[in-house]
């Protein structure tokens, strides 16, 4: 009973923790920016990282960081939603090319512009933008290699080329960045 | 957090994080009651964290709890005012110092758990204010997004690098696309 007792515990605090997430996702879904990845998790297991910050949490990080950085401060006000799921694969898992390509059909059906495409054999990179009245609504990543996929959904206005800026406040370093002589 | 015990302070920052949620029992309320009488800078770290949160709630993104914002009106005017860093690791508008005994008030009046009839945090997580663990955790999150972007973007474009410097390093005689393949596979996808 005692071991029931603390598995139940365990399992509703691993729920609790993930509340957080499924709340900012629901808040999210309504958004032209919102992009549904499918079932993710059917292909490619339980995520590695898995991050939703919704807008109320991007305004307050933007009000921390006004003294600090303007400019990082004005771009986390402008975004509505950031979207992260990160999977550590064995190999390259069976459907996971299928699956990026059905969610770039689908994304293509519903106005967002194909940006960046690449077709390897062992990797699939997708980048779409959502336009809409010459602005910026969302951005998609979907990038998926042997060993990682990675499918991000930044919604609201981001140029691309603010993503530099933004990399020089952060300091992380998540390896294999494509400097190894690729 | 208490000086003695450097391995309490995990413990006791859950506990502060649930008392700002409203979601501290009883019992652990009457537990840090008791460290923060006896432990100054928990009693003040406690202070801090709930001005942090005063000032989440000033920014008007959602409500905080009624009976969270009754007590806070209570807390005089100058010890609302500080400056320097705050304990979790963002600014903080906190207490410059040497207020322990006002800070150990202020700690009994948050442990005055709400009663049944008053508004609190705990009914939805949607409702909830953003803490400033949660602020400081959607930072982090933001950092670990971005970087994964960076990371996507620069390989990316060494990939595109590397075709365009293949493709066109012959003279080009047929239509461009022909010599770029991926946009002909990007309009198979749209039209399928």
């Amino acid at each position: 009973m005692k071991i029931f007792n603390i598995k139940a515990g365990l399992m509703v605090g691993l729920a609790l923790l993930a509340w957080p997430v499924w709340a900012q996702e629901d808040a999210m879904k309504d958004l032209p920016g919102y992009v549904d990845f499918g079932e993710l998790a059917a292909v490619f297991g339980e995520p590695s990282v898995e991050i939703a910050v919704g807008a109320s949490l991007l305004g307050l990080v933007s009000a921390f960081s006004a003294s600090e950085d303007p400019e990082l401060a004005a771009l986390f006000k402008r975004l509505k939603g950031v979207r992260v799921n990160v999977f550590e694969t064995e190999g390259l898992p069976a459907g996971a090319l299928g699956h990026v390509r059905n969610v770039s059909s689908r994304l293509s059906g519903m106005g967002w512009e194909p940006v960046v495409t690449v077709n390897q054999a062992d990797e699939q990179v997708r980048i779409f933008m959502k336009i809409e009245g010459g602005r910026v609504e969302g951005i998609t990543v979907m990038a998926v290699e042997d060993g990682e996929a990675a499918f991000i959904n930044v919604i609201g206005s981001l140029d691309p080329a603010e993503l530099s800026k933004v990399m020089d406040n952060f300091n992380v370093d998540l390896g294999g960045n494509g400097d190894d002589g690729e | 957090m208490t000086g003695q015990d450097p391995n309490n302070t995990d413990q006791f920052e859950a506990d502060i994080q649930a008392l700002l949620d409203g979601d501290l029992d009883d019992r652990a309320a009457a537990k840090l009651k008791a460290a923060a009488a006896a432990d100054q800078r928990l009693a003040r770290a406690i202070v801090e964290a709930w001005q942090l949160q005063k000032q989440v709630d000033q920014l008007g993104i959602e409500p905080a709890p009624a009976s969270l914002r009754r007590k806070l009106r209570r807390i005089p005017l100058e010890q609302r005012e500080g400056s320097g860093r705050h304990w979790l690791g963002v600014p903080r508008w906190a207490l410059a110092g040497g207020a322990a005994a006002v800070a150990v008030l202020a700690v009994v009046l948050m442990l005055d758990v709400p009663g049944p009839g008053e508004v609190t945090a705990t009914p939805a997580l949607a409702e909830t204010p953003p803490t400033p663990q949660r602020v400081r955790q959607a930072r982090q999150d933001l950092q670990v997004a971005f970087s994964y972007l960076d990371k996507i973007g620069l390989r990316t474009g060494l990939e595109i690098q590397h075709v365009l410097s293949e493709e066109l390093a012959t003279p080009v005689r047929d239509q461009l696309h022909k010599h770029i393949p991926y946009t002909g596979n990007a309009r198979k996808e749209k039209h399928a």
